[in-house]
């Protein structure tokens, strides 16, 4: 019996073999975008839960008070880990870590050099993250100097056949012995590396743990037995403020305090600095919004399309009750091929999402590493099946029930089923899609404009062909004009400079003074920057007024200082140059004059997100900071060759690094480069969806007209008449959701655009052209189907019942 | 076995209202092989369809099988029907998607005959038709009379008491015609009670009575009498 049924339900579905296939399209895209947005939801929620015992582990955040205003640190300083574990008996362990932000590099003999992501640790790491060892004893591998624990992938890349364990492996100026390897970490890891070398045997002091309790610099652990400890140790905190910290804070006027995070909470504490990148909760609703959307929409058109197809099989369904078929039997029907369509979405979307994370860009756009790992995701084995079987029995029901209710006379005669019931239903579902879709590509059309005005935007500086190399060491920083020297008789480095900032990145803030004025504007806080000979000229900003700075200034009373003509604006000075100035330098007695030697033309300091601000320039040459070097962008290779061999020759045993600084100005928009990416996926779905959509609707109004259209057909009409016929019924409709969809999509693009304090225009021209794009689009999605019809002889047109 | 008293049928369709079915009185018997006639309109279609309860009356008496079909739910009828009534129509009404076979054996799925139960009758039923050869072909492979011969064979797999039919030849040759006429007497003859809707003098001489409709009333009953 179920046999039976089953094999009619499949036959029946292979006669039509192109409903069958848009249909199962369309079913498979809406479950594929859920399956990745379960996967991302996934990964989002158990941040952190590859660990044992992550629901021992609490991260520790410093909470500093300055001027009534607090500000909350992922790290504490180096003593607190020790102090609290001596202070606090029932505290069962703490570990200190610190993220080396760039790569290091490591060599070994007979094996390629490369970059690994390293963290140094204390000796406790493993004793509060229990992580599973795949060789050596978590125990003591980080008990001795000069220990490194690996990861599997880096194992394999450094030691390919070799047992790392006891080897040793070197760095620039370290060499290290392997003491333990262990897992690859997930994705979804609040704090990721590659290596983690043992660290924390400088004096361990009482004294200098101390000390270092103002100063944030190692992420701090700790691990508790019981819950109600870390509200007992917060609680408990004053106290020990009082006895390490209260006397250095009256001093500081500052105020300092901790908090608790659980492990696997921490990734979407997301207001506190100091901290790996963490979570957003908006994305995560975002996500499930637009993957429920999709959903719906390829919902509306698996009941649009079943209804159709419904239509064509009145007759069949009178034709089952005929024969003996209930109202039950009939619904059983339907819904068995729905079961059956919805399986194979189901296989369709599996394979799908499989090949979109493997070989899509998906995966690193959203930052993850998903896959449709089932034996990582069990629930997927009976979820995904469960959820897919609920779907397609959902959307089932609408036509199962409407078949159902056919009566066993309908066989035998015509016109007994209204055909068009629900009719504006359907066309309200079919706006909705079109509206959504319309509204999708208009916003990611803006988003793009944006991003491609972001990259194009002059700056006030020329960004392109400056190689930026980090200065971090003395022996860097004290080179520099001997490097600068060298550089300049390559014939294809232009100009560099050093400056201690990058544009974009980490400019500072500082207090002036200003001699002349009074009352409010005797004092500003304004962006400050220290930069080094030629800098104007390596990156091509202009001179408004007056002049840059010229080599090393003797002795002078005052300090020339440059500043931007939005200093100007602000302190509407007539004749900028000549101005005096005061630098206060925080904690020094006295503060620094200076006098303006130039203007430059305003450039963006920050990123494009926010405004220009008054700007002050300061000369100083030697500076930890960047070299920034203008090159020849037709010989870039010939230049980072003259570059690398200067630095190998005057900074031996440093290792080269640089950067462009066109890119690594760009990277200041990775959240909106996602975004708009992820738009561009949507949209694709959301066009291919509302083209089901519309075909669907399409050909459910042509079948309904098929008769009338042979028979005006037979008194004459052309195949255009024919088509117009079924267009004007849904011209309406398309165009009240594009006029529908353009308000959507901007206020949509309003809000992603208001992040930015720098924006391309909202052309209406884009708006309207989306428009009739979307018109144009509907009007051949209907002519084919219409044509299609129209070209059946007239006489088969009026046999159809 | 059917036994009709003064039935009205009536189509109200905007202002027009049609008496299609009035004051019909009728009593077939078991064993019987009916046939009515009449012109085009009369209301033959509709007295077939309200004997196979698939249309509903206005008025009057219907008894099926001793069961007054009056207040009888959707489902009662359906019930009733099942295994009840075979019904054969002029435009055969097989469905495309099944073979010859399971179109035959469609209407046993639907009584919850056993699948192993199911192929012995279907192929019987076949072997009848002497359509064995093409149980797997589809219906729109066959010519017009074998299709309705596969028809005919779906109708009485159930072993129905009653087969219904509505002009079974009127879409045949004669020479096809004249087969499926002989196929109807033949169950006649092994038991079934049919009766069949026709234009056909020719088709009508096959069975025993003829009822003449005019207009929604039978004008007149003849016996015919058989050699
Ligand atoms: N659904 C309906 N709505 C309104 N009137 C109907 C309907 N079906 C049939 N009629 C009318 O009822 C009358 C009888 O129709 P019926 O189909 O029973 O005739 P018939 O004798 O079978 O005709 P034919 O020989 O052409 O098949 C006709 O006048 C017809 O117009
Ligand atoms: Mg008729």
């Amino acid at each position: 019996m179920h046999k039976f049924r089953l094999k009619f339900a499949i036959r029946s579905l292979m006669k039509s073999r192109v409903y069958t296939l848009l249909n199962v399209m369309g079913l498979a895209i809406g479950l594929g975008v859920c399956i990745i947005v379960f996967l991302y939801l996934r990964s989002e929620i158990t941040y952190d839960q590859h660990i044992p015992n992550y629901k021992e582990i609490y991260r520790v955040s410093s909470v500093f008070r300055v001027d009534e205003q607090l500000e909350e640190y992922g790290g504490a300083g180096v003593g607190l880990a020790p102090l609290l574990e001596r202070e606090f008996p029932y505290v069962e362990g703490t570990t200190r870590l610190i993220h080396i932000n760039e790569s290091v590099l490591f060599k070994r003999p007979g094996v390629q050099a490369g970059n690994a992501g390293v963290a140094l640790a204390d000796r406790n790491y493993f004793r509060v993250f229990e992580l599973p060892f795949l060789a050596g004893n978590p125990d003591n591998a980080l008990s001795k100097p000069q220990s490194i624990v690996i990861t599997r992938s880096f194992a394999e890349k450094y030691f390919e056949e070799e047992l790392p364990l006891g080897q040793v492996i070197n760095t620039n100026n370290y060499e290290y012995t392997v003491t333990g390897i262990i897992d690859d970490f997930p994705a979804n890891t609040h704090h990721i590396f590659s290596a983690l070398i043992s660290s924390f045997y400088q004096d361990e002091k009482l004294e200098s743990w101390e000390n270092s309790l103002w100063q944030i610099e190692a992420h701090t652990f700790l691990r508790l037995n019981k819950p109600t400890e870390a509200g007992q140790l917060t609680e408990s905190f004053p106290g020990f403020y009082d006895k390490y910290m209260a006397e250095s804070g009256s001093g500081l006027q500052a105020g300092y305090d901790i908090n608790l995070t659980r492990l696997d909470k921490v990734h979407f504490n997301n207001h506190v600095k100091y901290d790996q990148s963490s979570g957003n909760r908006g994305y995560l609703y975002a996500f499930s919004g637009i993957g429920l959307l999709i959903l719906v929409l390829a919902c509306i058109n698996y009941v649009n399309m079943a209804t159709v197809r419904s239509l064509r099989r009145i007759k069949e369904a009178g034709m089952q009750k005929v024969l003996g078929a209930g109202k039950r039997e009939i619904v059983y029907q339907v819904l068995i091929e729905s079961l059956v369509l919805g399986a194979a979405a189901l296989l369709v979307a599996l394979a799908t999402v499989e090949l979109v994370l493997e070989f899509t860009p998906l995966n690193s756009i959203m930052n993850k590493d998903l896959s449709l790992n089932l034996s990582r995701y069990s629930s997927l084995w009976w979820l995904a099946p469960l959820f897919a079987a609920i779907i397609a029995f959902l959307s089932g029901w609408f036509p199962a029930i409407y078949l159902s209710n056919v009566p066993a006379l309908a066989a035998i005669k015509k016109g007994l089923v209204k055909r068009n019931r629900g009719l504006g239903v359907r066309k309200l579902l079919v706006g909705f899609q079109f509206t959504a879709s319309v509204a999708v590509v208009i916003t990611a059309t803006l988003m793009y404009q944006q991003m491609d005005y972001v990259k194009q935007k002059d700056l006030g500086f020329n960004k392109e062909d400056v190689l930026l190399i980090p200065i971090r060491d003395t022996l860097t920083a004290r080179s520099i004009s001997d490097i600068r020297q060298k550089l300049a008789r390559s014939p294809y480095v232009k100009s560099s400079s050093s400056a201690q900032t990058i544009p974009g990145k980490s400019v500072d803030r500082i207090v002036i003074n200003f001699p002349g004025m009074e009352g409010v504007a005797s004092q500003q806080v304004v962006d400050f920057m220290m930069v080094g000979a030629d800098y104007f000229q390596t990156m091509e900003m202009e001179f408004v007024k007056g002049q840059g700075f010229n080599g090393q200034p003797e002795e002078l009373e005052t300090y020339p200082v440059v500043v931007n003509e939005a200093m100007v604006r602000m302190m509407g000075w007539k004749d900028p140059i000549g101005q005096q100035v005061e630098i206060v330098a925080p904690g020094q007695a006295e503060n620094y004059p200076g006098q303006v030697i130039g203007v430059v033309r305003d450039f963006n300091a920050h990123s494009l997100h926010d405004d220009i601000e008054p700007t002050i320039m300061t000369y100083q040459e030697e500076t930890a900071g960047y070299l920034h070097v203008r090159v020849d962008s037709e010989n870039l290779l010939s230049a980072l060759n003259d570059l690398e061999k200067t630095f190998a020759k005057l900074t031996p045993g440093v290792p080269f690094q640089f950067s462009f600084l066109n890119r690594d100005l760009f990277k200041l928009y990775e959240e909106e480069q996602r975004q708009s990416q992820l738009i561009l996926y949507l949209t694709y779905l959301a066009i291919f969806i509302s083209f089901l959509g519309l075909t669907g609707l399409a050909s459910f109004t042509t079948n309904l007209k098929t008769r009338e259209i042979g028979i005006r057909k037979v008194l004459g009409a052309d195949v255009r008449q024919v088509v117009s016929l079924v267009f004007r019924e849904m011209l309406w409709l398309i165009i009240i959701s594009v006029v529908l969809a353009l308000p959507l999509a901007y206020i949509l693009t309003r809000g992603w655009l208001s992040n930015f304090a720098y924006t391309t225009n909202l052309h209406p021209l884009i708006f309207v052209s989306s428009g009739l794009l979307a018109i144009l689009l509907a009007y051949i999605i209907i002519s084919y189907h219409s044509i299609k019809i129209a070209r059946v002889k007239a006489v088969d047109t009026l046999k159809y019942e | 076995m059917i036994h009709l008293h003064h039935l009205v049928k009536t189509y109200n369709t905007r202002s027009v209202e049609t008496r299609a079915i009035s004051e019909v009185s009728l009593k077939v018997d078991r064993g019987e092989f009916v046939s009515v006639m009449g012109p085009s309109g009369c209301g033959k279609t509709t007295l077939l369809n309200i004997i196979g309860l698939l249309d509903s009356y206005d008025s009057g008496l219907y008894i099926f099988n001793d069961t007054d079909v009056r207040n009888l739910s959707e489902r009662e009828k359906v019930k009733l029907r099942k295994g009840n009534i075979g019904f054969i129509f002029q435009n055969f009404n097989l469905l495309d998607e099944l073979s010859v076979f399971e179109n035959i054996e469609l209407p046993l799925v639907y009584l919850g005959v056993k699948s192993g139960e199911r192929k012995k009758r279907v192929d019987r039923i076949l072997e009848q038709i002497g359509l064995g050869h093409r149980s797997a072909h589809s219906p729109y492979e066959l010519s017009g009379g074998q299709q309705q011969r596969v028809a005919i064979g779906r109708a009485i797999v159930t072993n129905p008491a009653l087969i219904l039919a509505d002009e079974p030849t009127g879409n045949l040759d004669s020479q096809h015609g004249n087969e499926i006429m002989e196929m109807l007497s033949n169950l006649n003859e092994a038991g079934s009670t049919i009766i069949m809707v026709t234009h056909s003098m020719n088709d009508a001489a096959y069975t025993n009575r003829i009822i003449k409709l005019v207009d929604g009333h039978i004008v007149s009953e003849k016996q015919l009498l058989h050699a």
